[in-house]
């Protein structure tokens, strides 16, 4: 299978379940540690991000991973039916350069996100959230 | 996520075992939180088993830096592991944290 895919609840105490299923799939796919470490960073952020931003409703939603390894490369995509939300635009990227009295605390994780991804991609379809990340390996 | 405490010459010695995720951060900070509110403002972090790292341990991190900043003291990491270290580096972290090898050359910065 090349294919993997998990749904999530938009409840923080589901990082448990996301981290077992990146645990899983590095493992399977035997992919070189760095892997596992980069990867849980990366699904965290995202994950959190629309747990915090995209639901206002207080009701229950789902949240669909899925990682497919192509070739060479890790092609991630997360999707929700939250409102409109594009993770890309939300924060604009913190000022590293900046002494520490002026550096905000936030900020990044959507930074983060960018630089060890070498692709990240917004789309709405319909009323769907769909985010897409690739990876090189 | 493990957190230990000890003090020596009056520096808070924590180790934080484990991942340092969106689940575990408020954990830490509540308890920076309040040593800082009794003014305690030395704080040297044994990072050695520390696994994971996300942006909200980041912030954590950063929080504290800046507020011993505030008070005059000093704030010491050692023992990041590689992966960790990189994401401090993509942060932009490492100029602001002194980062050492071992517990010795952290108690040393204090000298």
């Amino acid at each position: 299978m090349s294919k993997y895919a998990i749904t999530l609840h938009n409840r923080i105490e589901e990082l448990r379940r996301l981290e077992e299923f990146v645990n899983e799939f590095v493992l399977e796919k035997r992919l070189p540690d760095c892997n596992l470490f980069e990867l849980n960073l990366v699904l965290e952020e995202i994950f959190t991000n629309i747990v915090f931003y995209a639901f206002k409703d207080g009701e229950a939603h789902d949240i669909l991973i899925t990682i497919e390894q192509q070739d060479s490369a890790l092609c991630i995509r997360v999707e929700d039916d939250g409102m409109p939300f594009d993770p890309t635009l939300r924060e604009p990227p913190p000022d590293i350069d900046k002494p520490l009295e002026e550096r905000d605390i936030g900020g990044l994780g959507i930074h983060l996100v960018r630089n060890l991804m070498q692709e990240v991609s917004y789309r709405r379809e319909g009323d769907r959230n769909i985010l897409t990340l690739i990876r090189k390996l | 996520m493990e957190i230990t405490e000890r003090k020596q010459n009056g520096i808070n010695i924590m180790g934080i075992q484990g991942r340092l995720d969106t689940s575990s951060a408020p954990e830490l900070e509540a308890r920076l939180n309040a040593l800082l509110d009794l003014h305690e403002k030395d704080y040297i972090l044994d990072c050695r088993e520390m696994e994971y790292i996300s942006s909200s341990g980041l912030r954590v991190f950063l929080s504290l830096l800046k507020r011993t900043a505030q008070m005059n003291g000093k704030l010491v990491l050692f023992g990041l592991s590689q992966s960790i270290a990189e994401i401090f580096t993509i942060a932009g972290f490492e100029k602001y944290f002194i980062l050492k090898d071992d517990e010795a050359g952290a108690l040393d910065y204090f000298q």
